[in-house]
């Protein structure tokens, strides 16, 4: 094993931190009050301020420790969080039917899985889909492009 | 009796033929989700949550509580045919379940665990029916310092006790708590955090957030690494069956792990994962040869088993005779009941006894029907571990996607899922536990409301939270935790100093 400092938290910490100090900045835009009477920026400032501590104090003893570098699988996120976005771009124009099937190849695209497979998996996403939200729950959406 | 009476109305609530088929759908999803390793009973359930807008509150929790025992039961199966916990609290069933799989007593494992399972919930089940309505009447004396004290106990608790290191977590408890404070102030009516966006001067959506964070994190990380194209064993059901003398040394450890989980499970932030840990160490200690664990010993099944159940039980004293959760599934339980008008605390047993009272009979119904399910239908479960998750996963996004979308009619949940799950893979990736951030998220706006309610009463005097005495030994319970923690967090970072110290000497 490659010998690296613990990555996963130096960058968690610092990120932590990072996001503590953001709400501690933004919340003092709101009044912040007496702690008698409390204004709307209290809370979010004081748990900022100590998000910003907490993401130090994780960040801070990762760099004396040992860890491995961190893997992301970015084909696979990137895919599931495209196709999860094109879905509900799509959803009220194209109709459920296209949408949920176009919405399943994108997620299949990191996958390794014959075309014929892939595209059978996908009508029977679209067709459950169709049978259980809009058929099954009643749920008002159009089905196809021209229903829409 | 007032007990049996009450009993009785709960029998009368669980026993609708549309209930019992809501609390069967419930525990049967369960089940599957609990088998299929990659999906969680916090997925299943967040998934689910949209659909409970249109059922009867009391069917809703029953059907979500349902999924969530019953995980407990499924959970078991692919961690002694696979080695791969379904859930994270039966992780400790690999360690002797799979060994026995190993040596051809599949079914006796699973036929072991099965009733271990039904032990555990029905003696956590005593103790719920025993003690809810009494901490409840203790409840209703509590104040807002008390609520506040208590609540700071269980997300302290929740967050060091993860398997992480306790800073994480608690990093992840005041981010969650902070996210709760995305939309209008309650007080003075400011959008917090909104961005002047409409949609987020609500706050942020349970339903997506949860969905972000187990629902797509999970399909994103199992697309490739949940593949279980393996050769399973077949399971007869007349391998299932026990000797008497196999029966017989399971007995003990059933009882302890039982007593251990159901009084584990009531304290807030302690779940059945950590309640099947100690239960596994405890059997350790206690065995007269410690060195057959990991091997196949029974009794390693059997007491984590039970006391996982007995927890999944027990976990609910707390939630609803408090109104504050112990663990995230609790909290998105809690939610549901929130989404219905039904406000958790000490006056839901008194004013909803229905409810109360149905959802603890619907315990009883469901467990039994688990054990009817599991056990001739384990064909059926081995049968379910052999699809492909690529099969699955799409599916699943589209279905995340659809569930959210139901809420508001608004595909800026979906938007949101999506920024979400990102964040959720992310936490993930980085090894930072995203189930306190959950618990944060969903106590932030009372942790809020009640500190702002005591020091308003005190007129700003902080010496309120330590001079009321329950909410003083709440407190107390807290530092010392966060002592521990602190301690143990140090020994450790000195620990791995001097190893680094070491490699680099070796390495250079």
């Amino acid at each position: 094993m490659k010998i690296t400092r613990d990555i996963h938290d130096l960058v968690g910490g610092l990120l932590m931190a990072a996001a503590g100090l953001y709400f501690a900045v933004h919340g003092s835009q709101y009044a912040f009050g007496t702690t008698a009477r409390m204004g709307p920026g209290y809370f979010p400032v004081v748990l900022g301020c100590v998000l910003f501590v907490l993401g130090l104090l994780v960040a801070l003893p990762a760099w004396w420790r040992r860890g491995q570098a961190i893997e992301v699988q970015w084909k696979n996120l990137g895919w599931s969080i495209f196709a999860l976005v094109f879905f509900a771009a799509a959803l009220n124009r194209l109709g459920v039917v296209p949408a949920s099937f176009a919405a399943c190849l994108l997620a299949l695209v990191p996958s390794p899985m014959r075309l014929r497979t892939r595209l059978v998996v996908c009508a029977s996403v679209a067709l459950l889909t169709a049978l259980i939200f809009p058929l099954g729950l009643q749920m008002a959406l159009p089905l196809w492009p021209w229903s829409a | 009796m007032e007990l049996l009476g009450n009993l009785w109305l709960g029998l009368q609530v669980a026993g609708e033929p549309i209930t019992l088929a809501y609390c069967f759908f419930g525990v049967f999803l369960g089940t599957v989700v609990g088998v299929l390793p990659g999906i969680g009973a916090l997925a299943a359930i967040s998934l689910l949550l949209p659909l409970t807008y249109h059922m009867t509150p009391a069917a809703a929790i029953i059907m979500l509580a349902g999924v969530y025992y019953g995980a407990q039961y499924g959970g078991s199966t692919a961690s002694i045919l696979l080695n791969l916990p379904g859930t994270p609290s039966s992780a400790v069933t690999c360690l002797d379940g799979y060994p026995l799989a190993k040596k051809g007593k599949a079914g006796l494992a699973l036929f072991v665990t099965t009733i271990a399972s039904l032990a555990g919930a029905m003696s956590g089940l005593v103790l719920l029916v025993l003690f809810s309505p009494l901490i409840a009447e203790i409840g209703l004396k509590f104040g807002p310092a008390e609520f506040f004290s208590m609540m700071v106990l269980g997300l302290v608790a929740a967050s060091s006790m993860t398997a992480g290191s306790p800073a994480k977590g608690l990093c992840m408890v005041v981010f969650g708590l902070l996210l709760g404070m995305v939309g209008t102030d309650v007080n003075s009516g400011v959008a917090r955090f909104s961005f002047d966006v409409p949609e987020l001067t609500d706050g942020i959506n349970l339903v997506a957030l949860a969905m972000g964070l187990f629902g797509v994190a999970e399909v994103v990380r199992s697309i490739n690494s949940a593949d279980l194209n393996r050769k399973l064993e077949k399971v007869s059901l007349a391998s299932m069956m026990p000797t008497r003398a196999e029966l017989k040394t399971t007995v003990k450890p059933m009882a302890r792990g039982s007593a251990l989980g159901a009084a584990l499970g009531a304290l807030p932030g302690v779940g059945p994962s950590i309640a099947a840990f100690m239960a596994y160490a405890i059997e350790k200690k206690v065995a007269k040869d410690p060195s057959r664990f990991g091997q196949g010993a029974i009794e390693g099944i059997t007491a984590p088993e039970s006391a996982n159940n007995a927890a999944a039980q027990t976990a609910f004293v707390p939630s609803l005779s408090l109104g504050i959760p112990g663990d995230a599934v609790m909290a998105i339980m809690l939610g549901a009941l929130i989404i219905h008008g039904i406000q958790p605390g000490p006056m839901l047993i008194t004013e909803q006894p229905a409810l109360f009272w149905g959802l603890i009979m619907s315990f009883a119904i469901g467990n039994i029907m688990l054990v009817v399910l599991n056990l001739p239908t384990i064909g059926l479960w081995v049968a379910l571990l052999r699809i492909p998750f690529a099969w699955m996963y799409p599916a699943i996004l589209v279905f995340v996607a659809l569930g959210v979308y139901s809420v508001n009619n608004n595909t800026f949940d979906i938007y949101s899922v999506a920024v979400l799950g990102v964040m959720g893979y992310a936490l993930m990736v980085l090894r930072f536990e995203p189930a306190p951030l959950l618990l944060g998220y969903i106590l932030g706006p009372m942790l809020e409301e009640h500190l702002r309610r005591g020091l308003l009463l005190s007129r700003g005097d902080p010496m309120v939270f330590v001079t009321r005495p329950i909410s003083a030994t709440l407190l107390a319970c807290t530092a010392a935790m966060l002592m521990w923690a602190i301690w143990s967090t140090v020994r450790k970072s000195i620990k791995a100093k001097r190893e680094l110290e070491v490699a680099e000497q070796l390495s250079s």
